[in-house]
């Protein structure tokens, strides 16, 4: 019900970064990483701060231009693809930091999710499920974005983003700064929308809950992948243990 | 500025600032002037802080009914005020009328796109030479002229805008603001075609066939008729699904793209738009005046407007048409003041960036992101 029909088989992987190296001006951030993401899976990309999370999302949104590499999307090409083309293909990212439209109430951040939806009947539907979705979302529905606690501006995050109907969602740490109780919201909800047909790329700092709910995950380091695995194998593993997990 | 300092900061500065106009005694009055009305606004604020001036009406705070009613009286002062205005005084209010539309104009790009925008007046003189050239060379018809104008400055906006607009929000400023400066030069240096310093005289007044509509009511009602269409064409697209996305994406650029907002698009669309509006209002300009010349659109010109739209309340129709007519008949009243009036307006500007930064009547938005 979530997503649009994934795009027609073909290869395996969904998504696939190969080799990208990007970064702001001079300074290269992300090193010629690899990455592949299958229908349907939930994969962690975890990493300590600064490691070029947030980078690598960037890049595979269309946000920032890749120096190399490649990256395809159900077997396409999408290397240098502006925002707006990636978004209507199926890929959508919900950022970090929980960056809704403080000004625009609860419905019109739903909207401009909906953007690219040209039919006024089809988005007006869409928020309509969304509202069904996320009842408290429903509750506050004319109340200002910037309003709302920080537990439900994820939600309006997460909600926004699923409004143009993704086949590929990237969650930007969504659980960061937020209450346990909240925390288990998220995952419930991430659990929720890969099981409504929505593949998901899960970028956290929480490696234990990430990885508990990931089918793969990977390691990032100062901008080149170190790890790769299933959530099992890497939550078991040394060096993430030793260094996300503290143990 | 935090809490009651800057109460006490405000009279200081401002009597220092006409310390080299007054000698130390005018000064002195100016000091203790303004003393009493921060202490006075100060005892207002802290004790009776609802009828104090925050409390200051929101229009959208009105009751449906209420605002009907006062929408109906502003129809009908504003038909009626010609027959009880002296040939000045209308002339001062077609004036300002003019820069109601041009801020208005001004609005769509920094109140509503949130980009600042520097030679605003050069849209202005664009469109305003652009009839002057076509009237005098081709006799061509106000009424006619009045889309040719908006699209030239539409044309210009886009050759500016397609290539700087791809760059940061910044870059815009700095163009826009060369672009000012080149626009005066030419106008100032390329006689054959606009006159150098001397300009274009004898620029046909409004008319259609045989009937004449150049006397200052038909000017009146003219500029009239523009400002209702430029606010209901603003306060229409500040509610349409477009307007809403120029709020996306002033509020978090970033996160308008991750939604699939093609945001060089929005601005450059906005962008012309507000040309397009100067431009139009350019060509009302030159027919009101019959007359143009370099001087007309000075720098000072594109900072008025801009003033207008910062004061009122950005992206609030309300607001940018009492900050226009704020800093138009204002100092118009009180021009026996003439030599201090720049003065006077700066310092009005000051006060308001410390005490009111959201502008006169602002947009509920704006306020949200001020975080009021
Ligand atoms: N806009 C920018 N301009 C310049 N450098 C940047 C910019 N954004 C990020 N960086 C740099 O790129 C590197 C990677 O940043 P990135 O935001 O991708 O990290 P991250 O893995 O998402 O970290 P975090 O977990 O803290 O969010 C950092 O060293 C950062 O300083
Ligand atoms: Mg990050």
């Amino acid at each position: 019900m979530l997503s649009r029909a994934a795009p027609a088989a073909g290869p395996a992987a969904l998504l696939s970064l190969r080799g990208l190296r990007c970064g702001y001006g001079q300074l290269e951030v992300l090193h010629g990483i690899s990455l592949e993401v299958r229908r349907g899976e939930i994969v962690a990309l975890l990493g300590a701060n600064g490691a070029g999370k947030t980078t690598a999302i960037a890049a595979i949104s269309g946000l920032l231009p890749a120096t190399a590499g490649a990256i395809s999307y159900g077997g396409r090409d999408i290397t240098g693809l502006p925002p707006d083309r990636i978004v209507a293909l199926g890929v959508v990212q919900v950022p970090e930091g929980r960056r809704i439209f403080p000004g625009l109430t609860v419905r019109e951040n739903l909207e401009m999710g909906a953007y690219l939806t040209e039919n006024r009947r089809a988005r007006a539907a869409g928020i309509e499920r969304a509202f069904a979705m996320f009842p408290r979302l429903a509750e506050r529905r004319d109340q200002p974005g910037g309003t709302l606690s920080g537990g439900e501006q994820q939600m309006l995050a997460i909600a926004r983003g699923l409004m143009s109907q993704p086949a590929l969602m990237l969650l930007d740490e969504p659980s960061l700064g937020l209450a346990p109780i909240v925390v288990d919201a998220v995952f419930d909800l991430i659990r929720e929308i890969r099981a409504g047909g929505i593949t998901v790329v899960l970028v956290e700092q929480n490696a234990q809950r990430s990885l508990e709910i990931a089918d793969r995950g990977y390691l990032l380091e100062t901008g080149a992948m170190v790890l790769e695995g299933t959530g099992a194998a890497l939550l078991a593993h040394q060096r993430v243990r030793a260094s996300y997990l503290g143990a | 500025m935090s809490g009651r300092l800057k109460y006490l900061i405000w009279p200081l500065w401002i009597a220092v600032l006409v310390w080299p106009f007054t000698k130390l005694r005018g000064a002195l009055i100016v000091l203790a002037a303004a003393a009493a009305g921060s202490a006075l606004l100060f005892v207002l604020r802290s004790w009776a802080p609802r009828i104090a001036l925050p409390a200051m009406p929101r229009l959208a705070s009105f009751s449906g009914h209420t605002k009907t009613g006062l929408l109906i009286a502003l129809v009908l002062f504003s038909l009626a005020l010609p027959l009880c205005l002296n040939k000045y005084f209308l002339d001062v209010v077609v004036t300002a009328g003019i820069y109601v539309v041009l801020a208005l104009g001004l609005n769509i790009i920094v109140g509503l796109a949130g980009l600042l925008v520097l030679g605003y007046i050069a849209f202005y003189a664009v469109g305003a030479y652009g009839y002057a050239i076509l009237s005098t060379h081709f006799h061509l018809n106000f009424f006619w002229a009045l889309p040719i104008g908006a699209l030239l400055a539409l044309l210009a906006g886009l050759l500016l805008g397609l290539p700087t607009l791809r760059l940061r929000g910044d870059y815009l400023a700095i163009v826009t603001l060369g672009f000012g400066e080149i626009m005066r030069i030419v106008l100032n240096n390329w006689d054959g075609l606009t006159g150098g310093p001397n300009g274009i005289m004898h620029i046909g007044r409004p008319a259609i066939g045989a009937l004449a509509l150049g006397r200052p009511t038909h000017l009146y009602y003219i500029v009239l008729a523009l400002i209702a269409l430029a606010a209901l064409l603003t306060s229409r697209l500040n509610r349409s699904r477009l307007g809403r996305a120029l709020v996306a994406m002033r509020e978090d650029e970033t996160a308008a793209r991750a939604c699939g907002i093609d945001t060089t698009r929005l601005k450059v669309l906005a962008f012309c738009l507000s040309a397009a509006v100067a431009g139009l209002m350019g060509v009302v300009f030159a027919a009101k005046m019959s007359f143009v010349s370099p001087e007309s659109f000075t720098f000072w010109e594109s900072v008025m407007v801009l003033c207008m739209v910062v004061l009122g309340g950005m992206a609030s129709v309300p607001g940018v048409i009492l900050g226009a007519l704020a800093l138009i008949v204002l100092p118009e009243a009180f021009r026996g003041l003439q030599h201090y009036r720049m003065l006077v307006f700066g310092a009005a500007m000051i006060a308001m960036m410390i005490f009111r930064p959201q502008g006169l009547l602002p947009s509920r938005r704006r306020t949200l992101e001020l975080g009021e």
